[in-house]
């Protein structure tokens, strides 16, 4: 993998992420915004937080692998949560996702919080850009 | 290969983005993509920088999107994507003062295509707004 990960010491400690990626070769892959949805569309998690990060999770894994790429290609993470979500409930997102992602080279990453998502009942909704060699 | 390895294009039946300082289009002929995690107003300890402050914290962001792009091998110039997230309960009345000193870090010939969104809140509470790039350097 090809992929570099930069975290200069002039910024922040990032928790999870890192701040720069840095792709020279390869394909791009990029996933739409995953929700917490099943196959058939069906709302998995019903105000269940934690439950709809997994599946989230678990869609992105599908739709990058039909790319030919893993999880630990992804370069770039954009996580949209609603309002609704309490701040104490983040750290429990950071939990699921460090079992997904390659934590030694995590993704450079913005979360944002947003007024609503596409369907009520959405909570979270997740993006990525992968680089595979 | 005399193509240039990156073009910013504003097609003249798209609204005239001249004052606005954006480019409707970049376009990656070559070169190493770099994406940037979207930075806030923290100085390298993570203390938060200008509170309740727009301007200073803009100006925090710039710095640190400055340290990012040149980690990985280039200029701001090089950026060809800003996303721009702003909390709701900035007073609308204020986002002007962005871009004085946005125009001071960007390559003003050619800026960046860019997006801007009102967000409810941002991962700490304090931060009035959080900015990420996307560059293209040549290889």
């Amino acid at each position: 993998m090809s992929n570099e990960f930069l975290n200069p010491a002039t910024l922040m400690a990032p928790f999870g992420y890192s701040h720069v990626s840095k792709v020279s070769k390869g394909t791009l892959v990029y996933i739409a915004g995953q929700v917490s949805a099943d196959v058939s569309g069906k709302l998995v998690g019903e105000g269940n937080f934690e439950a709809q990060v997994e599946q989230v999770f678990k869609n992105l894994k599908l739709a990058l692998e039909a790319a030919g790429a893993s999880m630990a290609d992804i370069v770039k993470m954009n996580t949209y949560l609603v309002a609704e979500v309490s701040q104490d409930d983040i750290p429990k997102l950071r939990a699921i996702r460090d079992r997904y992602l390659n934590t030694a080279k995590p993704p450079a990453s913005t979360l944002v919080v947003v007024s609503r998502l596409a369907r009520p009942g959405w909570l979270v909704e997740i993006e990525v850009v992968a680089a595979i060699d | 290969m005399s193509k240039r390895s990156k073009e910013f294009i504003s097609p003249k039946a798209l609204i005239a983005p001249g004052p606005a300082g954006y480019s409707h289009v970049a376009k990656v002929n070559r070169g190493a993509i770099v994406y940037i995690s979207g930075q806030v107003p923290s100085d390298a300890s993570g203390k938060l920088i200008g509170e309740g402050d727009f301007e200073a914290q803009v100006e925090q962001i710039f710095a640190n999107l400055k340290i990012a792009v040149e980690a990985a091998g280039g200029t701001m110039a090089d950026i060809i994507k800003l996303n721009y997230y702003l909390v709701a309960d900035v007073d609308q009345a204020i986002v002007p003062k962005l871009r004085p000193i946005r125009d001071r870090y960007i390559n003003v010939e050619n800026p960046p295509a860019s997006t801007f969104v009102v967000v409810s809140r941002l991962m700490r509470p304090g931060w009035m707004i959080e900015i990420e790039a996307i560059a293209a350097i040549d290889a």
